[in-house]
């Protein structure tokens, strides 16, 4: 790499973060963040509601009795592990967390990597198009300009998800207040690292294609085929090739990892969306290094 | 890093005040309709009669008011006008939480959903484009 400066990258993703909050795509990654976590939780929290406003709100012990015999029973469990494709994580994360906040987490995690295109799209793309990096050029290195703008992205992005989940946790726990605060925050922190560690290697896919594409549009097109298309790929190969889990060679495949029970799991989880945030941001950085600007 | 004069966050926030002033446009003809019809519909389908009981005339014109102050602060967002923009796009938002919590019974997290676009057009029009409405 050549001549990279970390004081010109942390300027270059500080203006980026700023000008992320005054762009189109940013306004819709921030609405749509929070709309898709409220809507999210609406759908599992509006029965709970509906139960204590049956129960009364003096009498949250029969709630949580009833949740409990919910999220314990064995079809909840068998839903949990089929979705995770494995045999005792229902029970992990419906009966020893609070089932709940699992089961929001669940659901965002599918939706996060689709939601970070609308945040991570364009970073270099429209900038390319009107040729305005030619003017950034004169200062800095394109290394510092490729990873500052990923690095900017990465925190607005991750900054969006974690208000929206204190927002959540916030409401669950004064609103409702069936869980201790202790295991709720720490299991959200826990769903908070996920989200990062997930968003990462996305946000370095984005980076890559908006470096490519000089259309913001054909580059959020081509993002959201590069999350979603690997991955019915590998279903459809999965069906002719016996490899076992052969959906671990995209990102996708590692979303549930971090909120796994075993530690060696979360730790290889992290250590394999590293990899790919890494593989995706060399390949992106080489191409970026070379094309015409 | 290049900036046109309008920034794109503002086309989103005018966009998305039309995509809601359609709704509310809609919602307000549904109910003008639901209250002229109000006996037929009763006899067709009884279960509907709580429903329509709950449409008053306050929801009615607090709707209409709303739907109109998003088109013209979109509008207002567009040509970044002071008054027609930042002044009434304000307005709007504060009129759009009131109407929310005036119509809601309970708090719960539907109605919080609802209170997403005012709350995020107050942060975003007195944070991040202050500055931006240029022309008087």
């Amino acid at each position: 790499m050549k001549r990279f400066s970390l004081k010109h990258t942390w300027t270059i993703a500080k203006y980026h973060m700023r000008f992320s909050l005054r762009s189109g795509g940013g306004i819709v990654f921030l609405f749509m963040s929070v709309l898709s976590a409220i809507v999210v939780a609406a759908i599992f929290i509006t029965p709970v509601e509906a139960i204590v406003g049956v129960e009364g709100a003096n009498n949250l012990g029969g709630t949580v009795d009833i949740i409990k015999e919910i999220s314990g029973s064995s079809v909840a469990q068998n839903a949990v592990n089929w979705l995770l494709d494995s045999k005792d994580q229902g029970k992990y994360l419906l009966s020893e967390k609070p089932a709940l906040l699992s089961c929001i987490m669940l659901v965002l995690l599918m939706l996060l990597p689709y939601l970070v295109c609308f945040g991570a799209f364009n970073q270099t793309t429209s900038d390319i198009a009107n040729k305005g990096l030619r003017f950034l050029l004169l200062r800095t290195e394109r290394v510092n300009i490729y990873l500052g703008r990923f690095l900017g992205t990465v925190i607005f992005s991750f900054t969006t998800v974690v208000l929206s989940m204190m927002m959540l946790v916030l409401y669950i726990q004064f609103k409702l207040g069936i869980y201790t605060g202790v295991d709720l925050w720490l299991w959200s922190i826990q769903g908070g690292l996920s989200y990062f560690m997930l968003s990462l290697p996305f946000v370095a896919l984005c980076a890559w294609v908006s470096s490519v594409f000089e259309s913001p549009f054909g580059s959020l097109l081509v993002c959201m085929m590069m999350v979603g298309l690997p991955v019915i790929f590998l279903k459809i190969l999965n069906r002719y090739v016996e490899i076992d889990s052969l959906d671990k060679f995209w990102p996708t495949g590692w979303k549930f990892g971090i909120l796994h029970s075993e530690l060696s799991n979360v730790i290889m989880s992290i250590g394999a969306l590293l990899i790919f945030t890494v593989v995706f941001l060399l390949l992106g950085l080489r191409g970026f290094q070379k094309r015409d600007l | 890093m290049s900036q046109n004069s309008r920034p794109g966050g503002l086309v989103a926030l005018a966009i998305l005040n039309f995509l809601f002033a359609a709704i509310g446009f809609i919602s307000v003809v549904s109910s003008i309709l639901s209250l002229v019809f109000k006996d037929k519909m009763i006899a067709h389908d009884p279960n509907l009669k709580g429903w329509i009981e709950s449409i008053s005339v306050f929801y009615i014109a607090s709707s209409a008011v709303l739907t109109v102050f998003l088109i013209v602060s979109g509008v207002g967002y567009l040509m970044q006008k002071k008054i027609l923009g930042f002044v009434l796009g304000n307005v709007a938002a504060i009129v759009w939480v009131i109407h929310l919590i005036l119509s809601s019974e309970t708090f719960n997290i539907i109605n919080s959903a609802l209170l997403l676009l005012p709350v995020l057009t107050l942060v975003m029009l007195n944070v991040v484009f202050k500055k931006d409405f240029i022309n008087p």
